[in-house]
């Protein structure tokens, strides 16, 4: 069985964020598609990469299988992979190959499979988040971009025409606001005007590549609840990436 | 005024106030006295081994090999013992010690660690026993204490005409056959922790330049190469813990030494780690703060860290270490706390050997963290009750809460 993808360089970037501060992860392939799902040891962060059958250029699976691999070692290999590389995918109960190809010289790379039980279970979340915010492009990357020096928290809140990013640290303040009318935002969907959510900075900075890639970016927030931001690309897929809140008691 | 807290994160090191040096360490350097008997340019003595490769001047560094006069043989040996010193000497013990010895600098391109081969330099220097050593030096040292709170300190130096090593030098086992293979420096570090081999010994080994891929092998500044044998500890021991099963309680753990308290606080759950240093005001780096200066930095769980801290390095190794040891994984929060005493910073090591004992002790036991926490609050004083406030505040939730439809948990 085997997959072929036309875009490895956003493998690379996936893979290359998540190593940061995920160890293990597994990769559900079955007749709709293929998810990559990670959780962080500490249950802060969870993410999803998604790619439905129809954004491969080959797709050749039957039945489900479960892939659990080390993030590392798929990171390290997924660091060869070049601009105009198509990835393939093969694997055994044992092994993944990751098979790179430009120009016609293929590149394959084995590693191990994990046993299952190498992979804590991974909770499902279906949240229902109250406010929504669509954000042009690279928006939030600029903007985590500017923010991730000045403090550990990133302070969230808007209302139904802006979103204001908020970083405090013990010396300096720094706040963006991304707005409808203004620029940033594209779309607005708030039921709760006036929420203040807190997040710890890391994990937004740890997604800064994916984010840069992404063609639009969606967040959705609430004080007191997980983030749930979703990246999404023009090749059909895209990242559903929770963040835990941060909570004052 | 230069802020203590900016002060306790770069530990004089990374020049954050723009100062060319620190004025801190400088004032301290004045203070204390070097005590080495510098009869002439000849020294005689055995190194016990002490090799430090500084990084002024990089790639072309100064190689300082120290050598107490006139003390030879297993006597040397507590010259330069961290293990050994551990709980028995006290700070002003190990500053006169260190500041005993004579530094005798050689300069070389990091690139060339075989000029120190040849010169069997290189191998005295990695000795398990301390090793006879003649050194000319070029001038009479000026009798001054060089600081440094991540090595620590090293006494009266001067640039050596030559260095004689006159002795035999007596490696470790591992270490011997390990400097001939042709493999990277994190898998030759992964072996001799596996061979026994003592963590100075490998830092040693990393600094001068005998691990790693033979055609890229280079000198290691002694700062980056603690730095470096740290991190590859924690990954080696995570790499054994991630089987084994969790502690099944909460446990407090508290050790102090060199005015240096710390509480380990082991609770059931995967590796992660928390870490709280809470420096009281008059410590060396202190002396301007009106109240505690509180660092805070965490491990996610994948060994990697939130901030930049050799400290830290050294603290989760002693934990890494000792879990490994004792055969179960935990969550951890670490809690350092600096009394006014600890004048000036003589290396890391005692961070990783004082929280390494601190695990291997027997500890208090609690039914929940909430309570270990609240006990360390109460036996501590205001500054660290309130870090610690701080710390169960202003907590990340877990997303195992808001499994399912988890929004019926929204505050």
């Amino acid at each position: 069985m085997r997959i072929t993808f036309s875009n490895a360089r956003l493998w690379r970037y996936v893979m290359a964020s998540v190593g940061k501060f995920i160890d293990t992860g597994y990769i559900l392939i079955n007749e709709n598609g293929l998810t990559f799902k990670a959780m962080d040891p500490s249950k802060t962060a969870l993410i999803i990469f998604e790619i439905p059958k129809e954004g491969f250029m080959e797709f050749d699976v039957e039945g489900e299988h479960k892939l659990p691999l080390s993030i590392e070692d798929t990171a390290k290999i997924l660091r060869t992979a070049e601009k105009d590389d198509v990835l393939s995918i093969e694997w055994s109960s044992e092994s993944i190959t990751f098979v790179f190809e430009r120009r016609g010289v293929p590149r394959s790379f084995t590693i191990p499979l994990y046993a299952e039980s190498a992979i804590e279970e991974i909770p499902e979340l279906e949240l229902e988040i109250p406010n929504k915010y669509v954000i042009y492009a690279a928006g939030l990357y600029d903007a985590i971009n500017s923010l991730e020096d000045v403090s550990e928290v990133l302070a969230v809140s808007g209302d139904e025409q802006k979103l204001v990013l908020t970083a405090e640290g013990d010396i300096a303040t720094a706040e963006i606001t991304l707005d409808t009318e203004r620029g940033g935002l594209e779309e607005a969907q708030v039921e709760n005007p006036g929420f203040r959510a807190l997040y710890s900075m890391e994990y937004f900075s740890y997604l800064k590549s994916p984010m840069k890639m992404a063609d639009r970016s969606i967040l959705e927030v609430d004080e007191g609840l997980p983030c749930r931001l979703t990246l999404e690309y023009s090749v059909g897929a895209r990242i559903v990436y929770y963040v835990a809140p941060r909570v004052e008691e | 005024m230069i802020s203590a807290e900016l002060c306790v994160r770069c530990k004089g090191y990374k020049r954050l106030c723009g100062l060319p040096k620190c004025p801190i360490l400088e004032k301290a350097r004045a203070a204390i006295e070097a005590t080495a008997r510098i009869a002439g340019l000849k020294i005689i003595g055995s190194t016990p081994p002490t090799a430090v490769v500084g990084e002024r001047n990089y790639p072309s560094v100064p190689v300082i090999v120290g050598i107490p006069p006139g003390v030879s043989g297993g006597d040397a040996k507590i010259y330069d013992d961290p293990q050994g010193w551990w709980g028995k000497l006290g700070l002003t013990d190990i500053l006169r010690l260190r500041g005993y010895q004579v530094s005798s600098i050689m300069r070389v391109n990091v690139s060339e660690p075989f000029t120190l081969y040849e010169k069997e330099v290189g191998i005295a220097a990695i000795s398990a026993r301390p090793v006879d050593t003649e050194v000319v030096l070029e001038r009479l040292p000026r009798p001054i204490t060089r600081l440094d709170p991540f090595v620590g300190a090293t006494g009266p130096a001067a640039p050596a005409k030559e260095v004689r090593v006159v002795g035999n030098a007596s490696l470790p086992r591992k270490l011997e056959e390990i400097i001939w293979d042709d493999v990277s420096a994190e898998e030759a570090v992964f072996e001799l922790i596996r061979g026994g081999v003592d963590t100075y010994s490998i830092i040693r080994a990393m600094s001068l330049g005998f691990l790693g891929r033979v055609r890229r092998r280079k000198l290691v500044p002694t700062r980056w190469a603690i730095t470096a044998v740290d991190r590859a500890a924690v990954k080696y021991f995570l790499g054994g813990l991630r089987d084994l099963p969790s502690v099944d309680k909460v446990s407090v753990h508290v050790l102090e030494y060199l005015m240096n308290r710390f509480y380990v606080i082991l609770y059931p759950g995967k590796y992660h780690v928390e870490w709280l240093e809470v420096w009281r005001p008059k410590t060396g780096l202190t002396e301007r703060a009106s109240s505690s200066v509180i660092v805070y930095s965490r491990d996610y769980g994948t060994g990697r860290t939130s901030t930049i801290d050799g400290g830290f390095d050294a603290a989760r190794h002693g934990l890494v270490k000792a879990l490994y040891e004792r055969g179960r994984r935990a969550s951890a929060i670490i809690v350092r706390v600096i009394e006014p005493g600890y004048v000036i910073g003589v290396g890391n090591w005692h961070i990783r050997e004082t929280v390494y004992r601190a695990v291997r002790s027997e500890g208090l036991t609690f039914d929940k963290l909430s309570d270990a926490l609240a006990w360390v609050a109460s036996v501590e004083n205001m500054d660290v009750v309130s870090a610690l406030k701080k710390l169960m505040t202003m907590s990340t939730r877990s997303l195992d809460i808001f499994a399912g439809n988890g929004s019926a948990l929204k505050k």
